[in-house]
């Protein structure tokens, strides 16, 4: 128990009261008992406090109690209103259970909502629920509860019929915002200005007030007020909440965050931390799976799966491109993070990751380019940090995306391939997709003698080493040059790309052990070792030979032949001697 | 007497006065630029409206059914074209709610009030609007005690939500005294019969 003790201030100066002071005393008088528990003299404080700020005049001009300023014009049962539903609904501004939004009506520049518009919305009795009229108790608002049967209709229009109004809910928000079942149609009842009741905020409430308000007070999810409102960063204000936090800045507005999402907030510095003030009230992100929290510069994102993390600006304009928690990234596994190189940052995300580097600012590698990516070893491996955007490759056909040290592809009949190194570079100079060569197959795979490096595309390969460089090999030059042992067998590695012949009639490819020769007529013929040097002395393909009809082929006497159009050349490996024969 | 305006036209017995007014805009607009409504006693000389882009004019005076621009973003689209008509056989209060708080708590037994309330076009639609066309013929029996936006001891109200013409209405009537329901209504209904919707 407390002893209030009455000694005004102006007594104890030994001055005349003040207006406010004989306010205060009379209030003061009014209601209190010989002695109030603590609960008793809180509850006393507020509807004082209340009163004044409502209508101080029609209270100390006009016989009566606080409690009758507080609950404005009309609040007796007999008056024929309706009760707030915080009065009679545990203190929460919301629509009791078995009963629905109906409709709603304005009153103009409200000192409830800081001068700003006023809304009642009804509760009415749900169709084929039950109540029993009867008048709220307890506090001054002494309204009806479930009596009246009228009905606003603005809100859920899907419903027909009219029941009884089971109680009103106060928004300082237009009710089409609070509650998307009600319809932009305005009703307006300015001679309910001063209704009001002790559960509801004063007049000219904090716009945290107000926000609790709209949220419905103690039914609201950011619970109830945990602690005084105060200053926060950057002129802005900030109440914690036993379930979150409400924030307010100028330019912003009021908004609130609660649960999971809170307590990330709160791990973040709240609005001193780099996300800033709320700027959006949280949200479901209607997948079925998770939430999102807003704020001046990112948001947070929850899924039981996933945890809470913030996705910040930058990144962000680059997420919501992608379409956000429902776009191809997917929610984030993590917030941003150094790339560990000194060189930029990264943050990862279910199905894909944003990356950040001086040279080629933010960029996302999703899907299975993500996968391939990080296989390969992410930022740090072979293909280094994305420089370009997943765009359309060159047929049209698939994907493609440029790294640092290469790309990756994709197509409907291809899987995604990294093209890195020298290869890349040859690749990229032939027209990548749009050659020959089409979509690569395979990864790059390095060769059993550790020279060179071999990939498989659709339409043939490339074939590369650090002496030779990188070159590529049609799908029918491919077969013939892999029939006779590829790089490891006599042929070694290509030293050129396929190109023609002098005489306007065939082509060839020129490897370190020999060459490939084809015309229409004799198609593609592998000669190398003594042969093709001894073919070549004799003029090559221009001359008195033409062209190879066979490749080289190996004889029972241990002899190696090769037939031309117009001779052939046999090379007897003991003894060195090589033998040119006209046919 | 006959009023007209927003496309609702209605032709008043003596002893009867009413308004026929546009919707409310936003609150700030509302604030700033909205003027009373229209008001005429059957007893008096009608005359030109001052403005009659925003509330139903009186025949014979200016024009109606201007449109009014809405600028700020509160209000529904096509909110000030939305009609709000009352009309009673008593001295209307100048202050009245849209479902005539203020003119209600003045009303004696013999009383009546009418309300009729526009709703936005597409809630034509709905279930709450289903019924087709105004009520002519209301009974005793339609009206209860408990039927009243705010249940003041004596008084009996009815409550019809309706479409007619492509347009959403509530037709919300409150009878002085419901123990003279049977002779009230009557009267209500005769004043009903002479109100006209047009398609807008």
């Amino acid at each position: 128990m407390i002893d209030t003790g009455t000694m005004h201030p102006s007594a104890e100066r030994g001055t005349t009261p003040t207006f406010a002071e004989r306010v205060a005393a009379r209030v003061g008088t009014a209601l209190q008992p010989k002695r109030l528990s603590r609960r008793g003299f809180l509850w006393r404080t507020t509807v004082v406090g209340t009163a004044l700020a409502v209508n101080p005049f029609d209270f100390i001009l006009k016989p009566g109690t606080a409690y009758a300023s507080v609950c404005g014009a009309g609040a007796s049962c007999s008056s024929g209103w309706t009760a707030f539903c915080c009065t009679i609904n545990g203190g929460a501004n919301l629509c009791p259970p078995e009963s629905y939004v109906a409709g709603w009506w304005r009153i103009d520049d409200s000192a409830f909502c800081r001068g700003s518009a006023r809304y009642i919305i009804d509760c009415n009795r749900k169709p084929r629920s039950t109540c029993r009229c009867r008048c709220a108790s307890g506090t001054c608002d002494e309204r009806r509860v479930c009596c009246n049967n009228f009905r606003y209709g603005q809100c859920n229009q899907q419903v027909a019929g009219v029941t009884e109004v089971v109680c009103r809910v106060v928004t300082c928000t237009a009710p089409w915002t609070w509650d998307p079942s009600c319809t932009r149609t305005v009703r307006v009842d300015n001679r309910t200005a001063t209704h009001s009741a002790p559960c509801l905020p004063g007049a000219n409430p904090s716009h945290i007030d107000m926000k609790y308000l709209d949220l419905g007070l103690t039914g609201a999810q950011v619970g109830t007020p945990s602690g005084a409102e105060r200053a926060g960063a950057n002129e802005g204000r900030i109440r914690n909440h036993t379930n979150g936090y409400i924030t307010y800045r100028s330019g912003v507005g009021a908004w609130s965050v609660h649960g999971r999402l809170a307590r990330a907030y709160a791990d973040r510095g709240l609005e001193g931390g780099r996300l800033g003030y709320i700027s959006a009230d949280p949200r479901s992100v209607g997948d079925g799976r998770g939430s999102r929290a807003t704020f001046q510069r990112g948001w947070i994102l929850w899924t039981e799966q996933t945890g809470a993390h913030a996705v910040r600006s930058p990144f962000l304009a680059v997420y919501t491109d992608q379409g956000g928690p429902r776009g191809r990234l997917g929610y984030p596994l993590a917030d941003r993070r150094s790339s560990g190189d000194g060189r930029g940052r990264v943050q990862y995300f279910e199905d894909g990751a944003i990356h950040e580097v001086a040279e080629w600012g933010v960029r996302v590698v999703h899907g299975g380019f993500h996968r391939v990516h990080e296989e390969l070893g992410g930022n740090r491996g072979v293909l280094g940090y994305p420089r370009g955007r997943r765009k359309t490759d060159a047929t049209g056909r698939g994907h493609t995306q440029r790294f640092e040290g290469g790309h990756l592809f994709r197509s409907p009949t291809t899987r995604t391939r990294p093209v890195t190194g020298r290869i890349a570079k040859r690749y990229r100079a032939l027209g990548t997709t749009a050659s020959v060569l089409g979509f690569p197959t395979s990864y790059p795979k390095v060769l059993k003698d550790g020279r060179g490096s071999l990939q498989r595309f659709e339409g043939g390969a490339i074939v590369a080493t650090k002496r030779t460089g990188a070159w590529e090999l049609p799908t029918a030059w491919l077969e013939v040059y892999e029939s006779h042992g590829g790089a490891r067998g006599p042929m070694g590695y290509p030293v050129g790309a396929v190109s023609a012949v002098g005489d306007g009639t065939g082509q060839l490819q020129a490897f370190e052990g020999g060459h490939i020769y084809r015309t229409k007529a004799t198609r593609r013929r592998a000669v190398y070792g003594p042969i093709d040097v001894r073919y070549r002395q004799e003029g090559g393909p221009t001359g008195w030979l033409g062209y190879p009809t066979s490749s080289v082929v190996a004889l029972t006497s241990g002899h190696q032949r090769v037939r031309f159009e117009h001779g052939r050349i046999t090379h007897d490996p003991t003894t060195g001697a090589t033998v040119v024969e006209a046919s | 007497v006959r009023l007209e305006g927003v496309g609702i036209s209605a032709d008043l017995p003596d002893g009867w006065e009413g308004s026929i007014r546009r919707g409310h805009g936003p609150p700030s607009r509302r604030a700033t630029a909205e003027l009373p409504p229209a008001e005429l006693r059957s007893s008096e000389v009608p005359a030109p409206q001052p403005d009659a882009a925003e509330f139903g004019a009186v025949t014979g005076g200016a024009a109606t059914d201007g449109a009014a621009t809405d600028g700020a973003g509160d209000a529904g689209a096509g909110e000030d074209d939305l009609a709000l008509a009352h009309l009673g056989n008593f001295p209307l209060p100048p202050d009245r709610g849209d479902f005539g708080s203020g003119a209600v708590d003045v009303m004696l037994p013999r009383d009546v009030f009418v309300a009729l309330v526009e709703y936005e076009p597409a809630s034509a639609d709905t279930a709450l609007f289903a019924r087709r066309g105004l009520p002519h013929a209301l009974a005793a029996t339609d009206f209860g005690r408990a039927s009243l936006q705010r249940t003041l001891d004596g008084q009996a109200g009815t409550q019809v939500f309706f479409n007619e013409a492509g347009r959403a209405f509530c037709l919300y009537v409150v009878l002085g005294a419901a123990a003279r329901a049977i002779r009230l209504v009557p009267a209500v209904n005769r004043v009903l019969r002479e109100v006209r919707i047009a398609r807008r």
